[in-house]
């Protein structure tokens, strides 16, 4: 019983010192297994990140700047997904028509002008930027109408047609119109093809123009029938000057992008624009 | 218990269902998009307004300009009334014009855009003619309208719609262009146009003035 007890220790021992290095082998090999997992992983982390978002930009050119061959685009608001891109704003920050000369600080738009005049047309371009890093499908939704400085005047009363705008969604141009959810001051527009990671769109508008009409009588009567009342500032100035308050209205413009994935567009647009994307591939949209 | 235990199960089935159907309700607006929009306003004044900026009287006779006194762009003419009997007027001046079929009225050929822009001087020579009366009046009358483009003919050219008389005695507003007026010899001229009296007097419209 003796010999037997000492030959087992003597075997459970041997087979101890080996297991311990064993382990100590093992474990050296598995910390170097398990850096090099770290390190592989935490890459594929960071490629991650950058895919989680897509971001867009609305841009704008105006007057002398806006050259048909090499517009100098201006970003006037960007979408809250693209604000991570630190793509900045150019001045007048979520303002169209507003952008001033550096030097006259004359409004570009109107080209030394005092106000727009009817029939005449101004360049004004608007576009939309993919500021992100994944393509992207988008819409422009452009609104049209006439204020009093702070409410908005009925499309009855006052036309948004009077307001005219020179849209590139022609035949071959790259924006198409949807005369579904179009209406008398709110035209939608679709980009043909998607829109590339870090690319601006072809412009959708080219140009303004008010009517010839808004300088005729029948104009100025219907005008004066809404009855406005006077700005305060504008009172000032005509009790300065001794003049009778000059009879004014507001020219406004409005334009909304929206951005949506290019993967699954069709379950995409369904579900955040409720619109059918077979539907709108009808009038010419390479979706998909 | 056979009864409870189905019951359950069913109750655990539909939890499990409603689950599933929860998950997938989250996952549809889970698409990755971006919205952005900006507007802007310009002020559009509807009521254009002019005065005399000049209106001397020398030795030769009258020099008149028109100065606009609103930011609405403005098209400006001028018409002179007075009596044959006591004097006859010659008229002449840098960009002014008559219309191809003479109204009367002198018209600027250019518009006036902004707040303070003044025609060049519009000089009125005047001759007293004998037994002329020993007091007379050379009337004065200027009108404005809005000023807009007719981008139509050629490269375009400024437009604005003044009262004319039609043939049978109504008046109504017609557009003038700036293409259809015919310039007056210039202010460095020896001799102006000739213009006939008028005595009677014009329905002023309220865009104009009158001065003596």
């Amino acid at each position: 019983m003796e010999k037997s007890k000492r030959a087992i220790s003597a075997r459970t021992l041997i087979l101890l010192f080996a297991a311990v290095i064993l382990c100590a082998l093992g474990l050296t090999g598995v910390i170097n297994v398990t850096q090099a997992q770290l390190v592989a992983y935490s890459e594929e982390h960071r490629a991650d990140i950058e895919q989680t978002h897509i971001g867009v930009a609305l841009v704008e050119a105006t007057g002398a700047e806006a050259d048909a061959a090499d517009p100098k685009w201006r970003v006037v608001n960007k979408g809250e997904a693209a604000g991570t891109d630190g793509l900045s704003l150019d001045s007048a920050e979520g303002k169209l028509l507003a952008q001033t000369d550096a030097d006259s600080d004359e409004l570009l738009l109107l080209g030394g002008d005092p106000q727009m005049i009817p029939g005449k047309a101004y360049d004004e371009m608007v576009s939309v930027r993919n500021s992100s890093g994944m393509d992207e499908y988008v819409r422009v939704t452009i609104y049209k109408y006439w204020s009093d400085g702070e409410n908005k005047i009925s499309p009855e009363a006052l036309s948004p047609e009077l307001i005219e705008l020179d849209i590139a969604d022609g035949e071959g141009d790259a924006w198409v119109r949807s005369e579904k959810e179009s209406t008398a001051e709110r035209d939608v527009y679709y980009l043909r093809t998607k829109l590339d990671a870090n690319a601006t769109a072809a412009p959708l508008v080219t140009g303004v123009k008010l009517s010839a009409d808004v300088a005729k009588d029948d104009f100025v009567d219907k005008v004066r029938a809404l009855g406005l009342k006077a700005a305060s500032e504008d009172l000032e100035a005509a009790s300065e000057d001794g003049a009778s308050k000059a009879l004014s209205v507001q020219v406004n413009l409005e334009a909304r992008v929206d951005s949506v994935q290019t993967h699954s567009v069709r379950a995409a647009a369904k579900s955040a624009w409720g619109v059918d994307i077979a539907e709108l591939n009808e009038l010419g949209l390479e979706w998909e | 218990m056979e009864h409870k235990s189905l019951a359950k199960r069913i109750g655990l089935a539909g939890m499990a269902c409603a689950l599933c159907a929860s998950v997938g309700v989250g996952t549809a607006f889970a698409y990755y998009t971006d919205t952005t929009n900006a507007q802007g306003a310009l002020s559009y004044s509807l009521e254009p307004s002019t005065d005399f900026s000049k209106e001397e009287i020398t030795a030769e006779g009258k020099t008149i300009a028109i100065e606009n006194t609103t930011d609405a762009p403005c098209m400006v003419r001028v018409k002179l009334f007075f009596a044959e009997k006591n004097v006859s007027v010659n008229v002449r001046g840098d960009k002014w014009a008559q219309l191809a079929e003479d109204d009367g009225w002198f018209y600027y050929t250019e518009p006036l855009l902004t707040k303070g822009a003044c025609t060049e001087d519009l000089l009125a020579a005047i001759e007293v003619q004998e037994g002329a009366n020993d007091v007379f009046d050379v009337t004065v009358v200027q009108e404005c309208v809005a000023a807009y483009w007719d981008g139509g003919a050629d490269d375009g050219c400024y437009v604005g719609d003044f009262v004319v008389s039609a043939g049978d005695g109504d008046a109504a507003k017609a557009p003038i262009k700036v293409t259809d007026m015919k310039p007056i010899p210039g202010a460095s001229a020896d001799a102006g146009v000739a213009i006939k009296g008028f005595t009677m007097k014009v329905d002023k419209t309220d865009n104009g003035t009158e001065g003596n």
